[in-house]
Parts: structure tokens; C-alpha cells; sequence
């Protein structure tokens, strides 16, 4: 296993585009999460609409425990930037054809496959690991009063967090396996992404079927938090019916990963 | 009799309706240098790419030193398939160690291969910034990283200059003396007539010839001769009882007989009176055996 892992790192800490991502995709949750308070700030200025509702620069986005919801929804929308990187990874093996030379030199086709799972893991902890730090920062900058309980309260979304960007990037593997180039591949996660599964959604109206497409699963198991500041019902847990969808989609990427690399002649 | 390094039993690979190797068994001795001869496209890589996991046999087995072939059988084996593949970004160290990882055989030897290759001084360089003949000794370097008991080469020298060609040869003659074993695809004869001591040839996917390379130089000898009565030369060489067969030249009959009858035959040719011209023992080449093997296909 250490093995497997050293052979990753050796890989990926002398790959630029890997810290220019890692370094992006930082850059852009810090931005949010150091705009979204100026921006409460702005519409709390802006007319009495909203201002009869609630003061917005009285809402808690930022403090314990509410903030750990509200940081890894906003996160969420940043997780095809790791699942970019992993399809450029894997197309740059098969590419380089050291996939291939990988496999001749000793390492099993499940072992290519487990060093892989050691970049998602890579990727997906260290993203997590910084949602964990700016948290714990920006709560105890912006929680009046701190007690310990409502620290680790709604902590768990860390882990649906983790759980989320991990199984999006085994999408990005798959794909980048079937599809080999890392354009086309890029382009059609995309696609499905933003395009595709939105609007297949969006024609169903049955709830729970809507919540059998993969993606939709994923976001599932982050709701949108927004809504309880609106005095709406909002699902400030993650569910286990939602949980078990996405486990079972990892099970499955995972075994078709293994089926792909299996059959394939290289 | 020692158990062969690999031997393939009724190996065979499609690729939809092309039939690239078609029931390949063969034996390969430990310690052998082993030739795989063919033209292009006749299914040398096909067969090493199955041997390394590369490609699933669509049909047929194959032992690694009499035991079923698995990964640890490919780390203890230096292999070369086709061009390079290395990580572009990376330096000739980095690719080593990654290799060196691969293979569990730690990085002691990384300098002394880099040093074997003639890279050491590139060491710390990108791989992309190579040209193809360093490319392909890097290649080479990874392949003995490990000491392994078999390597497995396919048209190892591609792209390198003369001077290389001769440090490869240099270098699987080397190894071989070590006892190890070493497998050699190339569709250059002359490669292959140099350093091996078996070979096969195949041709179209099938096997159509095995055996060592002494064998396959030694057991026929031309031998071209002219005499002043040509009539009777040609009655004498016809009748010469262990005669394979002849070609008439110009001014000379070229017979093909046993290697050992050499003497035998000028002296069958003196004893009846004929006075010998031009009597020259051709050296029969690999290049004409192995083009007489194959068009002796139907």
C-alpha cells in the first residue's frame, strides 16, 4: 500500500498542473467564502424588501454549527476542478503509454487501479482538510458565542463532503478509461455535468426517481441550506436513503473500473 | 532436461478476424539468447505483449520458469517493448525510482544503470528533453534495473546510432554470460545472428521455424564450384549421392550439401579426373536461411 502511494506522489509532486489546480481551486473557495460575507453586508444595505424578511448581515452563514452545512454546499459546486485533474492523470498513462509499461514492469492491472484510488484520496482528503481549517477559522471569527456541541454539530457534512468529491472523481476515472483523450473526456463530464442530467432531471417530477441519477445522488447528500434563513423546511442532515444511493454508485464505478482495466488489451 | 525460462503452450491472438498469432507453443531454454525473428506485423510484439500481461491470449497458457505467470514474475523481468514510455515531466532518477517501486528492488542500482546506459550525466534532466537514442538507452536502463534473471527485448535497437547498436549488443552479451535469459525480437538478422543462440521465426502469426542458430547455419553448406569440363562437373555434382540441391551459374554449379561432407565432395569431384577451377565454400548467412524458411511456406 505505502508502495502504491509512493509511486503516486513521485507522479504527482513534480506535476505543475497538479499544484496549478490544487492552487486554483483554493483560490476560488477562499474567494467565496471571503466575498459571501461582504455580499450579505451589500444586501443588507440594499432596499427594504429583503430587509423586512431579515437582516441578511445578521444571518449566520459563517458561525458554528450552520457553517459547515452552508461551506461544503458552496464547496460542491467546485468539485469538477479535482475530477478534471484525475481525467488528465489517468489520459496522460494511457497516453504516455505508461500504463502499459506500469503493468510490464510488475504492477497488477488492480494495483494500477488502487494507485489511482490513492490520488482521489490524495485529492478529496486535502480539499477536505482545507474545508476543515477555513471552518474552524471563519467559525470562531463570526460565532458570537461558542460552545463546544455546536462546534461539532452539522460537522458530519465534512464527511459527506469527502464522500461526495470521491465518487465524482471515480466518474472522472471511468470516463477518462473509456474515453482515453483527455479533451473528449473533459468535455463530456462537462457536458453531463452541467448539461445532460440537469435537464433529464428537471423533465422527471417523481422526487425519489430524480434521486437515482448519480449526480443528483451526489448533490443529494448536501441540500441546499439556504432555505431554513427563509424560515423554509430544510434538510440539515444527511439522509440515509441518499447515503446508500451514492454507495452503491461507488460500488458500481469501482467494479466497472475494474472490468474496463481487466478486458482491456493495452 | 532444465525447465525452459517460458514456454507457451497453443498461445493464440485475434483481433476481431485478424488472426495476429495462431497457436504459438514454444519452449525457451534457460540461459538462452533467444531470437524472435519475423517481418513486420508478424506477431513478435502480439506474443511478448501476452508474455507481460499487456494482452489477454485469446486462447492458450504460458508458464514463467514453471509457474503460473503473475506480477512477481514480471518484476523479476527487464522488459522493452515498441518505443520508451516514461512520464515526460519527470527526470531520468524520478522514472527509475518510480520503476524501482514497481519492482520492489529498491534504489541502490539506479546510478550504476544510469552509468551502464552512458545517461548518468542527464540523470536529473527531463525525459522529454531527450532525443530518441537516449530515450531508448533509459529504456534499456530500466530493463536491467533489477538484475533480472529474463529480459525481454523488442527491437532494442531502434533509433540508436551505430556506437549504440554495438553497447546493446555489448550488453546482452554480458548478461548472457551471467546465465541469464534473454528474449530478442527483431526483424534484423544480422542483430539476431550476432548475439543468439536460439531463435524462431514466425511468419503471418504462425511459428514456422525453431531451433539453435547453429543448427540453422551448420547443418546445410553451399558451396560454388568451376572446373574446366563443366559438362562433367555438372554429371558429377548430379550424381553425388548426399546432394540437397543445385544451381547452375554462369560458370559455376552451386551445390547445397551437408556441412560435414565438404571434403568429401571436392574429393568425389578430383577423384574423377575433373581439374577444379574455383571451388569457394559460401557462408551461409541467417538472411538466406531465414528467407528460405520462409519461402518454403506455402
Amino acid at each position: 500500500m505505502k508502495r502504491l502511494f509512493a509511486i503516486e506522489w513521485y507522479k504527482l509532486k513534480n506535476h505543475s498542473p497538479f499544484w496549478i489546480f490544487a492552487g486554483l481551486h483554493i483560490l476560488i473557495l477562499l474567494l467565496i467564502y471571503m466575498s459571501a460575507k461582504f455580499f450579505l453586508d451589500f444586501l443588507a444595505g440594499k432596499g427594504e424588501m429583503i430587509n423586512e424578511v431579515i437582516d441578511p448581515s445578521v444571518i449566520p452563514i459563517f458561525g458554528f454549527p450552520d457553517i459547515w452545512h452552508n461551506m461544503t454546499y458552496i464547496a460542491g459546486f467546485l468539485k469538477i476542478i479535482p475530477a478534471i485533474y484525475v481525467i488528465i492523470s489517468v489520459c496522460n498513462e494511457i497516453s504516455y503509454g505508461t500504463m502499459r509499461q506500469n503493468i510490464m514492469n510488475g504492477m497488477s492491472r488492480v494495483e494500477f487501479m488502487q494507485s489511482k484510488f490513492f490520488l482521489i484520496l490524495i485529492l478529496s482528503l486535502s480539499v477536505t482538510l482545507f474545508l476543515l481549517v477555513a471552518g474552524l477559522t471563519l467559525g470562531f471569527i463570526y460565532t458570537r458565542e461558542i460552545e463546544m456541541h455546536s462546534i461539532v454539530k452539522y460537522s458530519g457534512f465534512l464527511a459527506a463532503y469527502f464522500l461526495q468529491v470521491t465518487v465524482y472523481q471515480l466518474i472522472a476515472f471511468l470516463l477518462a478509461l473509456l474515453i482515453k483523450r483527455t479533451g473528449l473526456a473533459m468535455g463530456l463530464l462537462i457536458l453531463y455535468t452541467y448539461i445532460v442530467e440537469p435537464i433529464v432531471v428537471f423533465r422527471i417530477k417523481t422526487e425519489w426517481i430524480k434521486g437515482l441519477f448519480p449526480l443528483k445522488a451526489i448533490n443529494n447528500l448536501i441540500r441546499l441550506p439556504f432555505g431554513k434563513y427563509m424560515l423554509r423546511e430544510t434538510q440539515d442532515y444527511v439522509a440515509l436513503q441518499d447515503l446508500g444511493i451514492v454507495l452503491a454508485y461507488a460500488v458500481l464505478f469501482i467494479y466497472l473500473i475494474i472490468l474496463v482495466l481487466r478486458k482491456r488489451d493495452l | 532436461m532444465p525447465q525452459p525460462a517460458v514456454s507457451t503452450h497453443q498461445l493464440t491472438k485475434h483481433y476481431g478476424r485478424i488472426r495476429a498469432l495462431e497457436n504459438l507453443t514454444l519452449d525457451i531454454p534457460e540461459g538462452s539468447v533467444f531470437g524472435i525473428l519475423g517481418p513486420n506485423g508478424s506477431g513478435k510484439t502480439t506474443t511478448l505483449g501476452m508474455l507481460l500481461d499487456v494482452l489477454n491470449p485469446t486462447k492458450g497458457t504460458f508458464l514463467w520458469f514453471g509457474s503460473e505467470p503473475g506480477p512477481e514474475n514480471r518484476r523479476k523481468t527487464g522488459s522493452l517493448l515498441e518505443t520508451p514510455c516514461f512520464y515526460p515531466y519527470l527526470s531520468a532518477i524520478v522514472n527509475l525510482k518510480i520503476i524501482a517501486e514497481i519492482k520492489k528492488s529498491g534504489f541502490d542500482r539506479i546510478d550504476e544503470v544510469l552509468k551502464t546506459v552512458g545517461l548518468y550525466e542527464r540523470r536529473n534532466s527531463p525525459y522529454r528533453t531527450f532525443s530518441l537514442g537516449m530515450k531508448q538507452r533509459l529504456a534499456l536502463a530500466a530493463a536491467l534495473l533489477c538484475d533480472p534473471p529474463l529480459l525481454i527485448l523488442d527491437e532494442p535497437t531502434n533509433g540508436l546510432d551505430p556506437i549504440g547498436i554495438a553497447e546493446i549488443r555489448d550488453i546482452i552479451t554480458a548478461v548472457s554470460r551471467q546465465g541469464k535469459t534473454v528474449i530478442l525480437a527483431s526483424h534484423l538478422l544480422d542483430e539476431v545472428q550476432k548475439v543468439c543462440s536460439h531463435f524462431c521465426i514466425l511468419d503471418k502469426g504462425v511459428l514456422v521455424y525453431t531451433g539453435p542458430v547453429s543448427d540453422a547455419s551448420d547443418s546445410e553448406q553451399r558451396v560454388e564450384v568451376g572446373a574446366t569440363d563443366m559438362e562433367l562437373l555438372k554429371k558429377t555434382v548430379v550424381t553425388y549421392p548426399y546432394l540437397i540441391r543445385y544451381e547452375e551459374g554462369n560458370a559455376t554449379i552451386t551445390a547445397t550439401i551437408p556441412a560435414d561432407k565438404v571434403s568429401e565432395f571436392s574429393g568425389h569431384i578430383t577423384r574423377k579426373g575433373i581439374i577444379i577451377t574455383h571451388f569457394v565454400i559460401l557462408r551461409k548467412s541467417l538472411e538466406k536461411q531465414f528467407l528460405a524458411i520462409l519461402n518454403d511456406q506455402p
